[in-house]
């Protein structure tokens, strides 16, 4: 593998990713829906901060509240998220909660594509006597995932802004680097799976239904199958959305189970994809 | 330049190559014919590194090519088939990125790309998308990616397929410049641009190179005119050329519209004997469309992969 070739891969794919349909529909879906989040997020600014003043006094009104639809929804002890309201922004804490519930999502397009494309159209054949597969694919994967990255890092510096003009103080944008930096990393295993998708089907419409596919039955099986037999529920093991909402905590030991387990399927989904990718037909 | 030997490839029960030998020597232009389905493009594949050949053994320029991967960047350059270029990006852009991943630094990359284009006459195109171009000067930015650091070995599959004779003739005029003193080799299902392009030339039928070698030591027939008419010749007419004293056998191919006849070569040579019995033709009111000296690479072709 060649960082040369992986540089300029990247270089001309973040180039030409506004140019794409694939490109173009990304970054359609995620501005109207990012657009609309944050424009909420702007409307509740004030009593976001407000609620940080309450919990600061430890109100048991407040620790009811975070245990009951909240905790449920985030999965997270009350005392948990109880700690999380005191030491952030609300605002940013919630926009870094829907950021990780929509990054599978968001990740996912931004990286259907990769080499689905140059398979279909043959284009690879213009390529790979110039450049080695392992290093073309690598490349790719970068490009997806700096696409992804650039996206989600100019919604993270609007949120800043807003939590900052509501009140919030220089420490929402050293919260704000650590919530674009944890967006970033956790949407790697999702742009390594489409990267094995976009391998595998050689075809950009397929590539993201497989990966989206796999995704959601995973989901499926290890939440409505686990209600008939409780030990599907391990399945949720082959999906790295398990454990996400750890991220969100403040220790280093919290993020340690999520990072082996992301890292794993990451490790998986890209050894899978770089062997289909350098042995198929092109 | 390119010596293969004993190539084999199969797609489950089918085999598409089945023990290849082919030698191609540096410098000239080397045609590769087969009828579809012969195993030409796996071939090419094969060459290329883009598929592993399941036995055999693959050199270009004395460098072994290990299955499935690609020889040195800029030794080996191909005109895939049916490839197409990136949408939504310009052509230089295109050429340039090529030239970059094969070694070139940014500014190097754009003059390459430069180069390239203007090579096949298209430098006005640098800055338009590769949708927006005609399917001729697609081939030809085709085949100008190609020519991208000058590599050792240049394989054109199919370079004028498709294409309407006039663009098709212009390509041929492209090639025969920029092929000058370089290797390549040339697939077409045209064989009279084979015979028109190439010095030295390959059969491939059913996965295997059933003939290969000068292309007029190939085609053979030294002592053989044929002329092409329009309708089958009385019979009249074929008994008079049989009188003609050098003509040994006088035969109508009516696949190929031919009237073929043999001469004895070490009575009258083939060129001075052709004048004659167009004369013979003529004093028997016979018009022919045209005439041929020894056998046309086609009636080899068709001899060698006939079933």
């Amino acid at each position: 593998m060649q960082t040369r070739i992986i540089r300029i891969v990247t270089g001309f794919e973040l180039k030409r990713a506004l140019r794409t349909p694939g490109g173009v529909l990304f970054l359609a879906m995620f501005g109207i829906i990012w657009g609309w989040i944050l424009l909420r997020l702007r409307d509740v600014a004030g009593p976001m901060a407000e609620l940080r003043t309450q919990v600061g006094g430890d109100t048991q009104g407040m620790e009811n509240l975070l245990g009951g639809v909240i905790g449920w929804l985030i999965d997270l002890e009350p005392s948990q998220l109880f700690g999380l309201i005191k030491a952030h922004s609300p605002l940013m804490l919630l926009y870094f909660y829907l950021g990780l519930a929509l990054t599978p999502t968001f990740a996912l397009m931004a990286s259907f594509e990769q080499t689905s494309t140059d398979i279909s159209t043959r284009h690879l054949r213009f390529v790979l006597l110039r450049a080695d597969r392992g290093s073309y694919f690598m490349g790719k994967i970068s490009a997806a995932l700096g696409v992804y990255a650039l996206a989600i890092g100019a919604t993270t510096v609007a949120a800043c802004v807003m939590s900052m003009m509501a009140g919030g103080g220089i420490e929402d944008l050293f919260y704000g680097l650590r919530i674009w930096i944890t967006l970033v990393l956790y949407a790697v295993p999702f742009v390594c799976l489409s990267g094995f998708s976009a391998a595998a089907t050689g075809h950009p419409a397929l590539s993201l239904l497989l990966s989206v596919g796999y995704i959601f039955l995973v989901w499926m099986i290890a939440a409505a199958g686990s209600l008939a037999v409780p030990v599907l529920k391990n399945l949720a093991w082959l999906s790295p959305t398990l454990h996400k909402n750890s991220l969100l905590l403040d220790t280093f030991g919290d993020w340690l189970l999520v990072g082996a387990h992301v890292g794993a399927f990451t490790a998986v989904a890209l050894g899978v994809g770089l062997f289909v990718f350098s042995r198929r037909d092109v | 330049m390119l010596e293969l030997r004993g190539v084999t490839k199969s797609y489950g029960a089918v085999q598409a190559l089945r023990g290849v030998d082919l030698s191609a020597p540096a410098g000239g232009i080397f045609g590769l014919v087969g009828p579809n389905g012969a195993g030409k493009t796996t071939l090419f594949s094969v060459l290329c590194g883009f598929l592993a050949p399941d036995s055999g053994t693959v050199e270009v320029d004395g460098r072994a090519v290990y299955g499935g991967k690609p020889p040195p960047p800029g030794t080996v350059a191909i005109l895939p088939q049916d490839a197409k270029f990136l949408a939504n990006s310009k052509v230089g852009e295109s050429l340039s990125y090529y030239a970059r991943l094969q070694g070139f630094d940014a500014k190097a990359a754009k003059a390459e790309a430069e180069r390239v284009l203007s090579m096949v006459r298209l430098s006005e195109v640098f800055n338009r998308g590769a949708e927006t171009l005609s399917h001729g000067m697609y081939k030809r930015v085709g085949i100008a990616q190609a020519f991208i650091g000058d590599p050792r070995l240049i394989i054109l599959d199919e370079p004028t397929a498709g294409l309407d004779p006039q663009v098709a003739r212009e390509i041929r005029g492209t090639l025969r410049t920029i092929c000058e003193n370089r290797t390549v080799i040339v697939s077409s299902h045209n064989l009279l641009e084979i015979e028109d392009l190439c010095r030295d030339v390959a059969i491939l039928h059913k996965g295997r190179i059933v003939k290969q070698g000068n292309i007029n030591d190939l085609k053979g027939g030294a002592g053989e005119v044929s002329f092409r008419l329009s309708e089958r010749p009385p019979e009249a007419v074929v008994a008079a050329i049989q009188t003609v004293a050098y003509v040994t056998n006088v035969r109508w191919d009516l696949e190929a519209g031919r009237l073929r006849i043999v001469v004895d070569i070490k009575q009258k040579a083939a060129d001075a004997a052709a004048g004659e019995l167009v004369a013979v033709l003529v004093s028997n009111g016979l018009r022919f469309l045209d005439m041929n000296v020894g056998t046309s690479l086609e009636d080899r072709f068709i001899d060698e992969t006939r079933d």
